[in-house]
């Protein structure tokens, strides 16, 4: 028992502790039963927990309890547990009753208890823990996100061995970029070992230090260097709670570069600035200086303190306002180069600055102005002493600059050019070029600065020597528009550096040098011809062939144009016989028909030679006129002058030499004497010959004729075969006399084309045969391929009285030949060009006449469209036998713009171009359509205006043609004279065009133009001014302009017209009135201007008058409309004003004596009430008057006139009696005469109309009377009513009887009544007249007739 | 006895209201002139001035008493057809003026007087 107490005792005990223990759990507590599932007790912190009661609980399965619901739902769960015994929940949410979220730990186990299965569930309340964890996660996640986002780099590290050394435990991503680092392979590591220069960059103590204080330090930028990185770093080092180290940094490398290199610029840009010769200055907006460099005081002599924050006035007087103006520019905003100034210093000295500045924006904004000054007084001094230099150089001198403007132009020059340094200076150097070429060519200055190669490649006339550059050339204008030959010089002009900046020419006029240099030339082509004379005297073997020998070497090595020697016939006739001759003859000796008899056939240089025994020239053939018989033909042949010199044998005479020459004046007196003392030679030559005869050693004289022969001599057999052949074979034609003898000409098939064979064969067999044989030309090809020309002369070889062969002369006459052509080209294009046909025609046949002529087998001239652009076809020719189709269409269809091909090359360069082989030319375009029809060569010619070039003409052969610089010439003169041409046809066409411009202005124009003398009497008048004034031209012509023009501006037209003559004015313009023939006046807007010679003498007076009339009178009209209305408008306004004055007034008066009277006793106050009612009756019928003429002037226009038979002296009475009461109380007389008469009209309109000139008249009268008069007369009845008022003013007379018109405005009355009375009475057939006289009175008349029409 | 003197160039206006003052007891006199009113004044208690008039204009009567000096009361006599802005201008140039419109004189024109004659 006591056993079984102490037991119970201490199950007791032990129960009420597990009960406490139970009760006071901080944790709530449920036990189930394990098998039922039926809750058997619940701890009463889990009741608090929950909120619901015990009872609630107890008896219940778990999951019927709200809170559980969810949790344990089923019984499958609750077997679950049953199994397992066990199960934890480790956030588990709960509601409790009053619906509150809680976060629990739910831990259940299962037990036995006294054969009982329980189960006791624990739950413990962590909704605090839970939201503690959760807010703890997010600042975390938060931290964490700063930490890896930031932009700084965060490291942190954990202290080791107490602050020996710090282990990196954690890096931010923007510690990885900068320490090229990543976290994983660093974290762990000793920062040491890491970073190993952390010690020498001192960021370690800092570690240590914080580790030690907890202090946080700034560690300011330093370069971190190790030997993997290096860069500028700052750091803010602290230590966290964990005692874990944070050092918080940026990498400022890239800023402190930045800064250094700010700092660097900046220094480099200072030292430039501050070491810089030159001045460099800052301005600012308000144009002070706001820096100056240190080089002020040496550039511009002043200190700079002296001028910073001022705007200088240092500058030299003359230059100041230009310069000023030039900076105000600057600070608008406009740069500026080298401006040069003078400076003043302080010292008072005078330097020379050059000064460029340019504007600095910053922000869109102009901030200051940036200048450079250099100091350039010294270049200025050395310019000037180079000015003096080239002033002084006795040749004249100028120099240009690169840009090739004239820089200097020394006196020298002015005087050779007439051209003043003023007026060059500053020009480029082809104004130079035009002056002395007449055209821009360059100068020599400006070739010696052009591309090297240039000069040499182009101007062969140079030479050059270093750097000097040298020419000799003919000058077309040298000497004040003469021409010279000048030898000049150029050399580079170079500044203090060495540096070229420009080039000095010198020129020099050698022309008398030179001439006497043509004169030396001039006198060794004589001595030549001399000595070659002498040989053909010497070698002639007869008369005859010494004859054509002289004249052949007078004609080749005189370079005459033709000489031919003829007999005297001793006969009747004296006729001269031509007997040898050579050059460009073409049968001008056969019409020769000279004589030496003293006739007109011999009075020519020829017969006068030969009958005086003296040298007789044709200085001019042109002019000469003893030549007029063979001048025709002598110019037709190019013969310009001549020399006739007489032979004589031994005192007979017995011929003449005669000599033509292509120039005017060829001979000169020095050389008629050397020819004079040829003909003496060879008429002893002449007479040698007769005289030696068989003697002469013919073989030997023979043999040197034909080894010196200067043309090839061939002896050829019976047969044709060249049996011998002279050297001169080689020289013409590149031969050796071996490979040629033996041969027959037929053999030399690469000498001779086939068809001159042919001739030659034909030749040769006419000559064999005896016949005579002119000399003939045949073509003929050198070894060099060259085609020539060549003259076969022969005569057979007679021995033995048969023909043993020929001898046969060739010579290469293509030059001479060529000549001629083009010679022949050019009279003819000349001729044709002066023929005067127009531009259209004359093409083909230029064209057809230079290829004919000058073997050309296309030609085309190419000339400039309207707008100067491009070239066009103006015309192309070719043989009509050719077919060129493929070419023709090409060439029609294409266009030249300038530079673009052959043709357009030489419009650009106005230079003739030979194209040797088309193929060849890249710069060709049409070259296909050329090479399809066979083209190979081609030349291409300037048509040249001057300096222009107008258009261009190419012409293509067949055949390859080397250049041919003589023709190269010929062309480009046939060139120019075609520019010629159509410079005078466009300025023809453009002449003509203006004429008819200016006739057709003064034809048809439809203001008369007048012409007239000082005299002012007219010359001309188109048909416009007899138009406008019905004047024929020949009647205008006998006027002036005073007969015309209305009297009233006769004065002034005469005045102003005298001061235009004299100068005064310009010109005189008017608008005025004219008087026509018919003397209607009408209105004309004139302007005259004077015409005056170049002397300023008055030619002619020349005047264009417009006839203005209806636009005048438009004027008027609208003028005065315009006036009326304004008027009208104005006088209305007034009269609203005067009616409602006029009715407003009287109704007052009605009004207040009503009143008045209202309150008055009738007895006692009688007179009162009498006086009162006077006036308001008196005021009441002034209402009713306005009342009635405001309806008068309403019904105004739609009245009616109602006539009637009535007697006039009844309507008057009345109307005197209305008016009775108001004369007396002005004390004036009223009274009428009249009879009465009958009348048939209205009685009211008129009574109306009288009464209203009754009331006018009393209201403008103060003294005397009024009086109605009428009478009968005619049939009209007039009534008058006089007053002895103030009467009307003149300039108010037209407006009497216009509406709301009033004298004085502050009158009574509306201004309306005499209007009205004058329509009315109007519209009875009558009207209302007046007489006015200011200050005395006026007199009204109505007249109306006795009986009113209907 | 309050004096008035009427300046108003219609003669049956003015008499009309000279005849109207006296039945209500005032001695009233009346001027057509208005250079001779102003001569008068100086024996009168009030004014009664008509704007619109012929040779003088009210207006230039009412600037030349501003000028002389003239101190005594004045009531404007206007016309309906007296455009509002020369009322008002007149109002602004001389203040505390007084208007009584000439078509309702028989109404107001008695209690004006008394008004400004302080009665």
């Amino acid at each position: 028992m006591v056993e079984r107490d102490l037991a119970e005792i201490a199950i007791r005990d032990s129960e009420t502790r597990y009960r406490r223990l139970f009760e006071t759990a901080q944790d709530g507590i449920l036990l189930l039963d394990a098998d039922t599932g039926q809750i058997i007790d619940v701890n009463p912190f889990l009741i608090s927990m929950l909120g619901y009661s015990h009872k609630e609980f107890l008896g219940k399965k778990l999951w019927e309890v709200g809170a559980f619901k969810d949790i344990v739902t089923n019984k499958a769960k609750f077997s679950e547990l049953q199994k397992k015994g066990y199960v934890r929940y480790e956030n588990l949410p709960l509601q409790t009753r009053s619906g509150k979220q809680k976060a629990v730990e739910f831990v259940s186990n299962t037990y036995r208890v006294d054969h009982t299965n329980v189960i006791q569930c624990n739950i413990r309340d962590i909704t605090a823990r839970r939201i503690a964890e959760e807010r703890l996660k997010q600042v975390e996640a938060r931290y964490s996100d700063v930490f890896d986002n930031s932009m700084n780099c965060i490291a942190v590290y954990r202290a080791e061995n107490d602050g020996e050394d710090f282990v990196i435990v954690d890096f931010n991503k923007a510690a990885e970029r900068v320490e090229r680092v990543r976290k994983k392979d660093i974290v762990g590591k000793r920062v040491t070992s890491v970073f190993p220069g952390v010690r020498g960059f001192g960021i370690f103590g800092v570690f240590k230090r914080v580790w030690n204080t907890g202090k946080p330090e700034f560690f300011p930028a330093k370069v971190y260097q190790d030997k993997r990185i290096v860069g500028w770093r700052d750091n803010y080092v602290l230590k966290l709670d964990s005692g874990e180290i944070v050092a918080i940094y940026s990498d400022l490398t890239n800023i402190k570069k930045a800064e250094q290199d700010l700092q660097e610029s900046e220094s480099k840009f200072r030292r430039l600035v501050e070491s810089s010769n030159d001045l460099i200055m800052l301005t600012g907006m308000d144009g002070k200086v706001t820096y100056l460099s240190p080089s002020c005081l040496k550039v511009l002599g002043w200190e700079p303190k002296k001028l910073l924050g001022t705007r200088p006035k240092i500058f030299h007087p003359d230059d100041a306002s230009r310069v000023n103006s030039a900076l105000a520019g600057a600070l608008k905003g406009k740069a500026g180069t080298g401006l040069q100034y003078r400076i003043i210093t302080p010292d008072g000295k005078t330097k020379w600055v050059s000064h460029s500045w340019s504007p600095i924006m910053l922000d869109n904004k102009l901030q200051m102005v940036a200048s450079v000054v250099q100091d350039i007084t010294e270049i200025k001094a050395s310019q000037d002493r180079l000015t003096d230099i080239i002033e002084s150089l006795p040749d004249p001198t100028f120099a240009i600059d690169l840009q090739g403007r004239v820089i200097y132009w020394n006196k020298e020059i002015e005087n050779l050019s007439g051209i003043k340094s003023e007026k060059m200076l500053g020009k480029p150097g082809g104004e130079v070029g035009k002056h002395f070429y007449g055209w821009g060519r360059p100068v020599a200055a400006e070739l010696l600065l052009a591309p090297k190669g240039k000069i040499e490649k182009e101007y062969d006339a140079f030479k050059r020597q270093g750097d000097i550059l040298t020419a000799k050339g003919w000058v077309p204008r040298l000497m004040r528009g003469k021409p010279g030959y000048v030898w000049v010089m150029v050399r580079p002009l170079y500044d203090a550096e060495g540096g070229i900046i420009g080039a000095i020419e010198s020129v020099r006029d050698i022309t008398s040098q030179k001439r006497n240099e043509d004169a030396l030339q001039e006198k060794n082509r004589m001595l030549a011809l001399i000595s070659e004379c002498n040989q053909a005297i010497v070698r002639s073997v007869d008369e005859i062939g010494l004859m054509n020998e002289i004249c052949r070497v007078l004609v080749n090595t005189g370079g005459y144009r033709m000489a031919w020697a003829g007999c005297v016939d001793e006969g009747p006739d004296k006729c001269v016989i031509p007997k040898a001759s050579y050059g460009f003859e073409k049968g001008y000796l056969k019409t020769l028909d000279i004589t030496w008899a003293d006739t007109e056939r011999g009075r020519g240089p020829t017969g006068t030679a030969i009958r005086t025994g003296k040298p007789s020239i044709a200085r001019d053939i042109l002019s000469d006129p003893r030549f007029e018989p063979w001048r025709k033909d002598a110019l037709s042949h190019g013969y310009a002058s001549s020399i006739a010199l007489p032979i004589a044998l031994e005192g007979k005479r017995c011929g003449a030499l005669n000599i033509y020459s292509e120039n005017p004046d060829a001979f000169d007196t020095g050389e008629v004497r050397l020819l004079d003392e040829l003909a003496q030679d060879i008429a002893h030559g002449i007479s040698a010959l007769q005289a030696k005869s068989a003697l002469v050693d013919s073989e030997k004289t023979f043999a040197a004729i034909f080894n010196n022969a200067t043309d090839i001599v061939v002896f050829l057999d019976s047969s044709g075969k060249i049996q011998k052949i002279n050297p001169s074979v080689r020289r013409m034609w590149g031969y050796r006399p071996v490979d040629i003898i033996g041969k027959r000409f037929s053999e030399l098939t690469d000498l001779l084309p086939p068809d001159s064979i042919a001739v030659m064969a034909e030749k040769f067999r006419k000559r064999v045969s005896g016949e005579e044989v002119n000399p003939y030309v045949v073509e003929a090809r050198t070894t060099e391929d060259r085609q020539i020309f060549v003259e076969v002369r022969g005569s057979a070889v007679r021995m033995g009285g048969g023909i043993a062969g020929a001898v046969v002369t060739l010579s290469d006459i293509t030059k001479r030949l060529s000549a001629d052509k083009r010679l022949l080209a050019s009279y003819q294009v000349a001729s044709i060009l002066s023929a005067g046909g127009s531009v259209a025609d004359t093409w083909p046949v230029v064209l057809r006449t230079i290829c004919t002529n000058l073997d050309w087998a296309w030609g085309e001239i190419w000339v400039e469209d309207e707008a100067r652009k491009q070239l066009s076809l103006a015309d192309s020719w070719h043989e009509e036998s050719k077919n060129y189709q493929p070419f023709e269409k090409v060439t029609t269809e294409i266009k030249f713009k300038c530079g673009s091909g052959l043709v357009g090359r030489v419009w650009a360069s106005g230079k003739p171009v030979w194209v040797e082989n088309i193929s060849k030319e890249r710069v060709f375009i049409r070259t296909a359509a050329a090479r399809t029809v066979g083209f190979k060569s081609a030349c291409a010619i300037p048509i040249a205006m001057g300096a222009e070039v107008a258009g261009v003409m190419v012409f293509f052969s067949e055949k390859e043609r080397s250049p041919e610089h003589e023709l190269l010439q010929s062309l480009n003169l046939i060139g120019y004279q075609i520019g010629q041409f159509v410079k005078r046809k466009s300025a023809e066409r453009s002449l003509r065009d203006s004429e008819a411009r200016f006739r057709n202005i003064f034809e048809h124009g439809s203001v008369g133009i007048l012409l007239s003398g000082p005299d002012f009497r007219f010359i001309k008048a188109n048909p416009a001014a007899c138009r406008i004034f019905g004047y024929t031209e020949s009647e205008l012509c006998r006027l002036s302009f005073k007969e015309i023009t209305h009297r009233e501006h006769r004065a002034r037209d005469i005045e102003q017209i005298q001061r235009l003559g004299a100068g005064k004015i310009p010109f005189y313009k008017a608008e005025k009135r004219y008087v026509r023939k018919d003397g209607q006046v009408i209105w004309g807007a004139v302007n005259v201007s004077v015409v005056r010679d170049s002397k300023g003498n008055l030619l002619y007076h020349l005047a264009m008058v417009d006839d203005i009339t209806e636009q005048k009178r438009n004027e008027d009209t609208l003028r005065s409309q315009k006036d009326q209305l304004q008027e009208l408008s104005l006088l209305r306004e007034r009269f609203m004003a005067d009616m409602t004055h006029e009715l407003k007034t009287p109704l007052s008066v009605i009004m207040l004596n009503l009143d008045m009277a209202r309150n008055m006793d009738p007895v006692t106050e009688s007179r009162d009430m009498e006086k009162s009612f006077d006036l308001m009756w008196r005021n009441a019928m002034r209402l009713s008057i306005s009342v009635e003429q405001i309806m008068q002037l309403t019904k105004l226009e739609s009245v009616d006139i109602r006539s009637q038979k009535f007697y006039l002296d009844h309507i008057m009475r009345s109307v005197i009696e209305d008016y009775m009461p108001l004369a007396h109380s002005k004390g004036l007389t009223l009274d009428l005469t009249g009879r009465d008469i009958e009348v048939v009209g209205d009685p009211h309109i008129l009574s109306m109309a009288v009464s209203n000139l009754v009331s006018n008249a009393l209201k403008f009268t103060d003294n005397g009377g009024v009086r109605l008069v009428w009478t009968e007369e005619g049939g009209d009845i007039i009534i008058s009513v006089s007053d002895t008022g103030i009467g009307i003013m003149p300039e108010n007379k037209p407006k009497v009887f216009d509406k709301f018109f009033k004298e004085n405005h502050s009158a009574p009355g509306s201004g309306i009544g005499l209007a009205i009375s004058s329509t009315l009475i109007t519209k009875m057939g009558g009207r209302i007249e007046f007489d006015s006289m200011r200050g005395q009175g006026s007199t009204f008349r109505i007249i109306i007739p006795k009986v009113a029409k209907k | 006895m309050k004096k008035i003197l009427i300046i108003e160039d219609e003669p049956d206006v003015a008499r009309s209201i000279k005849m109207y003052l006296e039945k209500a007891g005032y001695t009233a006199a009346y001027t057509l002139d208005p250079m001779e009113g102003l001569e008068k004044l100086k024996d009168f208690d009030l004014l009664l001035l008509d704007l619109i008039m012929p040779k003088i204009s009210g207006r230039a009567v009412l600037r030349e008493m501003k000028s002389r000096g003239i101190k005594t009361p004045i009531i404007v006599l206007s016309a309906i057809s007296l455009p509002a802005t020369v009322g008002e201008e007149l109002a602004r140039e001389f203040p505390g003026l007084i208007f009584v419109p000439k078509t309702s004189l028989h109404a107001q024109l008695l209690p004006a007087i008394k008004k400004t004659l302080g009665e």
